[in-house]
C-alpha cells in the first residue's frame, strides 16, 4: 500500500486536472454556442442562393459552365481535409483521418495521383509525416471566415479549371450534435449538375405553382450562373469550416465533460484510499504506543 | 414616398433589414437604382457602394461582388460575400 504522502500528491494532481478540464469544458461550450449561432446566421444565405440557382438553373446545359464540367475517367484528385488545429477533443481528428485513409484505399486507388490539402494542424501533421505532396492552409479552422473560405475554394477552382485536377473532394466531420460527429467525404467540383438538377426540378415544380411571375434577368441568366457557380462554390468550403469548427468545439466539450467525470471518480476512490491509509498509519503509531507504555 | 422591404445578407449572417424608400446598387452593367413596385429582377452587382435612403436619411454599404433580387412581392434582398 503507498504511503499516505503519496495519495495525497495524487489527489492533488487529480484536483488540478479537474479544473482544467472543466474550465475546457466550460469554453468549449461557449465557443461551440457561437459557432452554432454562425451556423445559423449562414442559413438564410443558403437558402436564398438555392432559391436563385433553383431560379436559374431550369434552363441550364450540364456543359454551360466549366466547373460543372464532368470528367468520365477523372486521373488527378485533390481532397481537402478538414481538422481542428488543437487536440484534446475526443476522436474528433482521428475518425476524420482515418476515414480519409480508409478512402484513399479504396476509392482513391482509381486515381493516378491523390494529392492532399489540409485545412488544420491536426491533420496535416499525421498527413504530411506520411504522404508526399501535402499542402496545408494554415490558420483557417480556429476563426472561420469567409476570406480563408474564399482563398481555399478560389485556389481549388484555378487549379480544376486549369486541369491540374479533375475532381476535389472535401473531407470533414458532418455535425449532428455534440455528441456525434461523422466524418464524410463529399464531391466539392465538379459542381455534380444531377444532384443540384434534380433537388432544382422538385423545388422549380413547386415554385411554379406559388409564383409564375417573369423576372427580369441583367445581365443574362447563363452570365449570371457564371457568377454563382464560384460564390456556391466558396459558401460551400466556408459552411463546411463552420461545421468543422462546430464539430471540434462540440467533440472538445464531450471530451472535456468525460475526463471531467473520470478525474470526478478518481478523486473519489483515491480519498477513500486515502483515509484508509491514514487510519492504518493512526492504528500502527497507536499500536506502537501502547505496547511501548506496556514495556514499562 | 412608398417604401419597400430591404435585406442585405451575407454568408456571416443578415446586416441589414428594414424598410427602405430607394436603392443604388453599382450592378455590372453600370448604376442601378431601384424604387418601390419594382419589376421582379435579378442582377449582378460589381463591387462597390450600396445606396440606400431609410426615412429621408442616406446610408452607405461598401459591398463585394454579389446578387440582387426583387422578389414578386416587390422585397429586394442582397446576397454579397463581404459587406462593410
Amino acid at each position: 500500500m503507498a504511503s499516505l504522502q503519496e495519495y495525497n500528491k495524487k489527489l492533488r494532481s487529480f484536483k488540478n486536472t479537474l479544473k482544467i478540464t472543466k474550465t475546457m469544458k466550460m469554453v468549449s461550450a461557449s465557443k461551440l454556442r457561437k459557432a452554432q449561432q454562425n451556423q445559423l446566421g449562414t442559413k438564410a444565405y443558403a437558402d436564398k442562393i438555392r432559391e436563385l440557382i433553383v431560379r436559374l438553373a431550369g434552363s441550364v446545359d450540364e456543359n454551360a459552365h466549366p466547373l460543372l464540367r464532368k470528367n468520365e475517367d477523372a486521373k488527378k484528385a485533390l481532397v481537402l481535409v478538414f481538422t481542428s488545429d488543437k487536440g484534446l477533443c475526443g476522436g474528433f481528428n482521428n475518425y476524420a483521418i482515418k476515414y480519409v485513409e480508409k478512402w484513399l484505399a479504396a476509392e482513391g486507388a482509381s486515381y493516378d495521383q491523390v494529392d492532399l490539402g489540409c485545412c488544420g494542424r491536426r491533420g496535416f501533421n499525421y498527413f504530411n509525416a506520411r504522404y508526399e505532396n501535402v499542402k496545408e492552409f494554415e490558420d483557417v479552422t480556429r476563426n472561420p471566415s469567409v476570406a480563408a473560405a474564399k482563398s481555399i475554394a478560389d485556389g481549388a477552382m484555378e487549379q480544376f479549371l486549369s486541369g491540374a485536377y479533375d475532381e476535389v473532394f472535401v473531407a470533414y466531420n458532418e455535425f449532428h450534435s455534440p455528441l456525434s460527429q461523422t466524418p464524410t467525404i463529399k464531391k466539392l467540383l465538379p459542381v455534380d449538375p444531377v444532384s443540384n438538377r434534380e433537388e432544382a426540378e422538385k423545388a422549380a415544380s413547386e415554385e411554379e405553382k406559388a409564383d409564375d411571375t417573369e423576372y427580369i434577368f441583367e445581365p443574362s441568366k447563363s452570365d449570371l450562373l457564371e457568377i454563382l457557380f464560384p460564390q456556391v462554390v466558396e459558401f460551400s468550403v466556408f459552411s463546411t469550416l463552420l461545421e468543422n469548427s462546430a464539430g471540434e468545439h462540440g467533440a472538445r466539450m464531450t471530451a472535456m465533460d468525460n475526463a471531467t467525470n473520470n478525474s470526478k471518480s478518481l478523486i473519489e476512490s483515491y480519498t477513500l484510499l486515502r483515509n484508509r491509509a491514514r487510519q492504518a498509519a493512526i492504528t500502527t503509531e497507536l499500536t506502537e504506543i501502547i505496547s511501548g507504555a506496556e514495556a514499562l | 414616398m412608398s417604401s419597400f422591404n430591404f435585406m442585405i445578407l451575407t454568408p456571416t449572417g443578415p446586416l441589414f433589414e428594414g424598410e427602405v424608400e430607394s436603392l443604388v446598387v453599382e450592378a455590372t452593367d453600370g448604376k442601378l437604382g431601384v424604387l418601390a413596385h419594382h419589376a421582379p429582377m435579378v442582377a449582378s452587382l460589381a463591387s462597390g457602394d450600396i445606396c440606400i435612403k431609410q426615412s429621408g436619411e442616406e446610408k452607405t454599404f461598401a459591398a463585394d461582388a454579389g446578387l440582387l433580387e426583387v422578389g414578386s412581392d416587390g422585397s429586394v434582398m442582397i446576397l454579397a460575400t463581404a459587406v462593410s
